[in-house]
């Protein structure tokens, strides 16, 4: 019968499944993380770090590492502990997890970079309700091998991080005109050739470092992304279109 | 696939020979009495501002027009950028910089129109946005290339003199204080605009220490001229059957009202009536953006109450606001809460959701 060889509702058998997630490799993993299903750009995970914090690339950057490091070591310590961890109470010990490790963070950027952590304020701590890294904890990391669930982590912790990253560029050149500024807070004393000026006070639009500004910026890297995904779905469909009703 | 965010009536529905370009022409011309009354007292500039403006909006359209396969004739065709550009001529400051006018009027048109779906579907009027992304990008370039208004100022801010300010960076400060020359008057305002320099008053909640506006004379009277150029501009479209005699008859009704009311519950943040019907954008918001087409609400009852809201925060955020004007802050959190608006006054089709026990 037919049945007995079709388990899914979509008719694709058990096996075939299997065999398509195996197929997965651990590039294409990273890769997945990092552009076909970034976390920023196409999840819209972590918006509020994301639109709060991006008001100047250093702050961007610092924020960035951050969330990297704690992804990560979160993703391979839950990977190592999936067989341990109940199902019923998993998301309270994820909690928990990434609150020890954001914690750790926390002093270490306190101790080391206090001018970044005097800037990054309350969304340092507040990484421990990233939605990032509870997507890919709840999402991967609970049911993959520790390799895997890594090389998911670096892929979306570094698709996120470069999100933050362009749009803290784009909105510090916008809205004060400069680039890096500040770099000598992250960075040491190599930091300080790196901040420029690009604009005048004459040139700047203030909006860019406001709260609709992020906002704005944002949905221009989406678009801008989904055209590039979708161009040649686009150009196919445009040229299926009739050209004497085009209205 | 698009979503409508207009309310339909129920049938029945009646066909008007009345076209958007017509509509959109009409408007136009309807703003000339004011954009003339504008060079007269405000300069030249305004000329230039629109010219900017208004070829800023053509080319953006054309580039809509291109980037969604659609025919270039008719993505020009409905004229409604010419409005947006005429509206956002009479609210910029008639010196700002042509780069300012231009990024305003490319995020009126791209942003706030064209993102949406185009022309009917933008829940935001773009003028207005396009006017408080200006307040809120370049607080200080707004204020300093404001001009006073003086009778005659066409003479001293001349198309010549306004191109150098506009166009090459010159120094707006000359032009602004051989038109405050003119006036017969010397008494000195602080501010940019009367509304500006009543803001530090009211800050302090004095607003009783403000003089009284001489409309007689002097450079206030541009601000009165200016008002009725609007009226008769909006008498115009109300003779056309363009805007609704309702929304306009509720707005100024609820206004008073509401000024009333401010004036006996706040008297040290509430301007006097005269000043709020007047100055700022009233009238210019009470003809030609609440009454917008698009961005009002659809049903009937639905736009008296949209006229009433609009009314309502026009009166909060000049007693409260931190910028000296409200009408645009005003309008656009009206356009936001339009979609609930029509959701709430939703006509009921007839021998539908009848009540139970009769008719």
């Amino acid at each position: 019968m037919c049945n007995n060889e079709l388990n899914t509702v979509e008719g694709v058998s058990d096996k075939e499944l299997k065999k398509k997630v195996k197929a997965d490799g651990l590039i294409a993993v990273f890769l997945k993380g990092l552009w076909s299903n970034n976390p920023g750009l196409c999840q819209l995970l972590g918006l509020c770090p994301l639109l709060a914090i991006t008001n100047s690339a250093i702050n961007a950057l610092g924020l960035a590492i951050a969330t990297l490091v704690v992804v990560m070591f979160s993703s391979l310590v839950i990977s190592i502990l999936r067989r341990c961890i109940f199902r019923e109470v998993r998301i309270p010990l994820y909690v928990v997890l990434i609150a020890t490790l954001v914690t750790v963070v926390r002093f270490y950027v306190e101790a080391y970079f206090p001018d970044l952590y005097d800037s990054l304020g309350i969304y340092l701590s507040l990484i421990v309700t990233n939605c990032v890294i509870m997507g890919r904890a709840e999402a991967f990391a609970g049911r993959n091998n520790p390799l895997r669930s890594l090389a998911d982590a670096l892929g979306s912790g570094l698709g996120f991080g470069l999100v933050l990253f362009v749009l803290g560029c784009i909105r510090e050149i916008i809205g004060s005109g400069t680039l890096f500024a500040g770099a000598s807070s992250l960075l040491g004393p190599i930091g300080e050739n790196l901040e420029c000026h690009i604009l005048t006070s004459d040139y700047t639009l203030l909006i860019g470092i406001l709260p609709p500004g992020g906002f704005f910026a944002l949905a221009m890297l989406i678009a801008l992304k989904n055209a590039w995904a979708m161009h040649k779905r686009n150009k196919i469909e445009n040229s299926l279109k009739i050209k004497s009703i085009r209205y | 696939m698009v979503k409508n965010n207009l309310a339909t009536a129920p049938a029945p529905h009646l066909h008007s020979p009345i076209s958007t370009q017509k509509i959109m022409a009409i408007t136009t011309l309807a703003l000339l009495p004011a954009f003339f009354v504008s060079v007269y007292f405000f300069g030249a500039g305004v000329i230039w501002q629109f010219l900017i403006s208004s070829v800023t909006a053509f080319i953006c359209q054309l580039i809509c027009g291109f980037l969604r396969h659609r025919s270039l004739y008719k993505s020009v065709g409905d004229l409604s950028y010419i409005v947006t550009a005429l509206i956002l001529a009479l609210t910029l400051p008639p010196l700002i910089p042509f780069h300012l006018t231009v990024i305003v009027t490319a995020f009126a048109i791209l942003i706030c129109k064209e993102c949406f779906g185009g022309l009917g579907m933008n829940i935001f009027n773009p003028a207005m946005a396009g006017f408080v992304f200006l307040l809120i990008s370049a607080p200080g370039q707004m204020f300093n290339t404001y001009i006073a208004p003086a009778p005659n100022a066409y003479v001293e801010a001349s198309l010549g003199n306004t191109y150098e300010v506009i166009f090459n960076n010159a120094d707006a400060k000359e032009i602004h204080d051989k038109v405050l020359a003119l006036n017969n008057d010397a008494d000195a305002l602080s501010g940019a605009t009367w509304l500006e320099s009543t803001k530090t008053a009211r800050k302090s909640g004095h607003i009783d220490d403000v003089q009284a506006i001489n409309y007689q004379d002097g450079k206030e009277s541009g601000y009165l001229y200016l008002a009725l150029a609007y009226l008769l501009g909006g008498l115009v479209l109300l003779a056309f059957r363009i805007i609704f005699v309702r929304m306009v008859v509720s707005f100024f009704l609820s206004l008073v009202v509401f000024v009333l009311l401010g004036k006996l519950m706040l008297p040290n943040l509430v301007l006097n009536l005269d000043a709020q019907l007047i100055l700022g954008g009233t009238m210019l918001g009470a003809f030609f953006i609440i009454t917008d087409p698009v961005t009002n609400a659809g049903t009937a009852k639905g736009r008296i109450i949209f006229a009433i809201l609009c009314a309502f925060l026009i009166v909060l955020i000049r007693a409260f606001g931190s910028y000296s004007d409200a009408v645009a802050f005003a309008v656009l959190l009206s356009n936001a809460s339009a979609p609930l608006i029509d959701a709430l006054t939703r006509r009921r089709a007839y021998g539908i959701g009848f009540k139970k026990g009769g008719l």
